[in-house]
């Protein structure tokens, strides 16, 4: 019996022992919630540096958003601070048309023509009233030539205007077009390039839609009295330039800047925004000790905005700063300032003012640092960062930064919070 | 059979949530383990001295009688209390591999390799941290693995029955393979940190030991280890130096009851000698060690006869923290049964210590199952 008792006894205590030891190979080792009282000995200290100089070189780029992509024409008459004005082209007249079950037939008839244009309202500002004016600037000038289009907005070729109360201002207008005009157009084989220009009661601005929002302008008429035959639309569209050919659709509709009165950032200062828009392109030169030996926890862009007086200087605008993924292959400033990581990626934050605004605004890139920490090909992308408005374009306002040759006090600086590589451990 | 598979059903579900820990114990360079065998351990390490399944004693190699093969697994629950809360780990540690071989009729090869300062533990806890002027929330997850581990390279004489000694050469290496990570809740602005690094061992020391019966029934033993320089290194850059902890200890047994071995111990260490091995934080504190135990016939299984051990300790740990000693008091209590006609020897102890330092507590259990084969 004892035997027996003791055989059995053992047993037990074997397989408890054996199970008990196994089960401890599943280790739990996490003491997390006695620390870090209770962990000494693994903490690494966190170090900063304001990095100023940080720029290899700023500059400011004029002409954004190219023509052709703009979304909207933000046409403007501010007196004589800002006069910009649209060009709409519709180089696609339909000049035949074929009746139900007959034949093609030359058309002879423009009836009920009509011009519509599709208003965005957002941030307009309308006076008591406001007067539109369509003209006629088809001409063969050259397409890059804006001073030859801009000299065609003249009486004489004045198409239609429409007086309209800021009551009266919504999101379309309509201009009714003489069908005589129309049907020699057609008829000619002329195209149809309208100017767009706003004369208010007072300061005046506001946005037309483009081909780029989807809901571009467009002139309908009739072209036969059979009801059976429907109207014709015709849509924005150009013919010229022949080469390249992508570079006609560019053309559709598009902005000129007839006049801006803001005077040129000068030497200490950056500028984005306003019309034409403006970019700042900031080449960066970070020590290559900090990118290769530390780990980069923070990096905070810090920018002193210079104070602009003029029109709409006390609105809101957000600048976003965005990574260039150009290449340093690429040279032409321009052309780089084009090649961006679409905006969030890597540059998480904003900075939202008015142009009027002072003090020091922050940008948190250490996302795009570490790009740049980790990308050491040859065809890797300029450390460079482009700031620009958002709805570039649209807003007449420019937003300005001291750049790298203002004084120290006020330059663009990078403050660097950073762990360097240190042996830690040692209790 | 149904016994059985419930009782190692009952075990395999206890050994998962049982966890026990506390890093009171795993302050600077780790928690000494003793060095002592699952059988010395059943005596909360009284038996030490005179085990030559401990690498402690060279002297104690010829007690083997023969060949001697040792392998043992230690898991160890712990459960520490802070503000409150208990804290629940479980580790596992291989803390002592010994081999030896009589060499002649009178002389005894032996090598083991057992850990002398265990330091693995993991952790991830809430933090904050000032990062370019703002207080920022993150997350901190920290893996410390590895320890100091003992080459042990023994040489024993047996001069008489009444009398034997030993030397031996120790070579301390190892290392601690650390990771930090440091990840911040706002992850857009704030980048994480994560550093990998190895802080590797070395160090070497001889120490020597007697056994002797003076009188019948009556066993004395003794060791001395004089430790020699040590130093950490990262990679192949030296970080630290320092010296290897002296250790001196001695131990009376006696059997004069029949089936019956007592045993006292003491046993001093003088760990500061690390001091400098550290950082000027590294709170280090010369430790003594007493313990008693007895180990008793058990009963006989399969006409092979078994033991049954009992044991107690007190000692100071080395690492104190808080710039308080940490004390720890432990309960020991162990089996042990021949089979395979004797050849070979399984034990089991089960240690059971209360860990204390400036109003913090913890407990902790460690199981130790031990394989001895004697070719």
């Amino acid at each position: 019996m004892n035997r027996l008792f003791l055989r059995r006894a053992w047993s037990v205590l074997v397989v408890a022992s054996a199970a008990a030891a196994l089960g401890a190979c599943n280790e739990h080792l996490d003491a997390g919630s006695a620390c870090p009282s209770l962990c000494p000995g693994l903490s690494v200290p966190i170090k900063d540096t304001l990095l100023s100089p940080v720029l290899a070189f700023d500059t400011t780029l004029v002409g954004y958003p190219s023509i052709g992509t703009e979304e909207g024409i933000p046409l403007a008459s501010r007196g004589d601070t800002l006069d910009v004005r649209g060009v709409i082209r519709f180089d696609s007249l339909v000049r035949s048309f074929a009746p139900p079950s007959d034949t093609l037939r030359p058309v002879t008839v423009a009836d009920t023509a009509i011009l519509r244009m599709r208003l965005n309202l957002t941030q307009s500002r309308l006076p008591e009233s406001v007067r539109f004016e369509v003209y006629d600037v088809d001409t063969t000038a050259d397409d890059g030539d804006l001073a030859a289009v801009l000299a065609l907005f003249r009486p004489g070729r004045l198409i239609t205007a429409k007086t309209l109360a800021r009551a009266e201002i919504t999101d379309s207008i309509v201009f009714p077009l003489s069908s005589a005009w129309l049907l020699q157009r057609i008829s000619s084989g002329a195209n149809i390039r309208v100017g767009l220009r706003l004369v208010g009661s007072g300061p005046v601005s506001l946005r037309v839609h483009t081909v780029e929002t989807g809901l571009q302008s467009e002139i309908r008429y009739y072209v036969s009295s059979d009801t059976a035959v429907h109207q014709v639309v015709v849509t924005p569209y150009s013919r010229t330039p022949a080469e390249p050919a992508a570079l006609a659709s560019d053309y559709r509709d598009y902005a000129i800047v007839a006049h801006n009165s803001l005077p040129g950032a000068g030497t200490t200062a950056m500028s984005t925004g306003g019309v034409p828009a403006r970019r700042a392109y900031l080449r960066f030169n970070i020590p290559q000790w900090l990118l290769d030996s530390t780990t980069i926890v923070r990096a905070t862009l810090q920018l002193t905005q210079s104070p602009l007086r003029g029109f709409d200087q006390a609105d809101s605008v957000t600048i976003v700063g965005q990574a260039v993924a150009a290449t340093n292959l690429i040279t032409d400033l321009y052309r780089s300032s084009q090649i961006l990581i679409p905006a969030g990626m890597f540059i998480i934050d904003s900075i939202r003012v008015a142009p009027a605004d002072s003090g020091m605004h922050t940008l948190e890139m250490n996302s795009l640092v570490k790009v740049w920490k980790a990308d050491t090909s040859v065809i890797s992308p300029q450390r460079a960062i482009v700031l620009l408005q958002h709805e570039e374009g649209l807003h007449g306002g420019e937003v300005r930064f001291f750049n790298a040759r203002a004084a120290a006090s006020v330059r663009p600086r990078l403050r660097i919070s950073y762990i360097p590589r240190v042996n830690f451990g040692v209790p | 059979m149904r016994r059985l598979l419930c009782t190692a059903l009952m075990a395999a579900a206890s050994a998962a949530p049982l966890a026990a820990q506390g890093a009171l114990s795993i302050q600077g360079f780790g928690y000494p383990t003793g060095q002592a065998s699952t059988r010395a351990a059943g005596t909360a390490g009284a038996l030490g001295e005179s085990d030559p399944g401990s690498p402690i004693n060279p002297g104690a190699l010829p007690s083997a009688g023969r060949s001697l093969f040792t392998f043992q697994m230690d898991p160890e629950y712990r459960q520490v209390r802070v503000g409150g809360r208990a804290v629940n780990t479980t580790t596992a540690r291989f803390p002592v591999i010994s081999v030896g071989t009589k060499v002649g009729t009178r002389g005894f090869l032996g090598m083991s390799f057992s850990t002398l300062l265990d330091r693995t533990w993991d952790a991830s806890y809430q933090d904050s941290v000032s990062v370019g002027g703002d207080r920022v929330a993150s997350t901190v997850s920290a893996t410390v693995r590895g320890a100091i581990s003992d080459a042990r390279l023994a040489y024993a004489w047996q001069f008489s029955d009444k009398l034997q000694a030993g030397v031996a050469f120790h070579a301390l290496t190892g290392a601690n393979r650390m990771n930090l990570q440091r990840t911040f809740n706002d992850s857009a602005t704030f980048g994480a940190l994560s550093q990998r690094i190895t802080l590797a061992y070395g160090g070497s020391a001889v120490s020597a030991g007697v056994v002797a019966v003076p009188v019948p029934h009556l066993a004395l033993s003794a060791s001395l280890r004089l430790g020699g320089t040590m130093h950490t290194r990262y990679d192949d850059s030296l970080a630290t130096r320092g010296n290897v902890p002296n250790r001196l200890g001695a131990s009376v047994s006696y059997d004069g009851i029949p089936g019956s071995l007592l045993v006292l111990r003491v046993d001093h260490e003088q760990w500061s000698r690390m001091r400098s091995l550290g950082t000027a934080a590294l709170d280090v504190h010369d430790a003594t060690e007493l313990s008693a135990g007895a180990e008793i016939a058990g009963p006989k299984f399969q006409g092979l006869p078994s033991q049954v051990r009992l044991g107690a300790r007190t000692r100071d740990l080395p690492f104190g923290w808080n710039g308080k000693t940490v004390s720890e008091r432990t309960l020991a209590i162990g089996t042990g049964v021949n089979f395979a006609r004797g050849w070979a020897a399984l034990d089991v102890s089960l240690q059971r210590s209360q860990r204390k330092a400036a109003g913090l507590s913890e407990t902790g259990t460690i199981l130790s199952v031990g394989l001895t084969v004697r070719p």
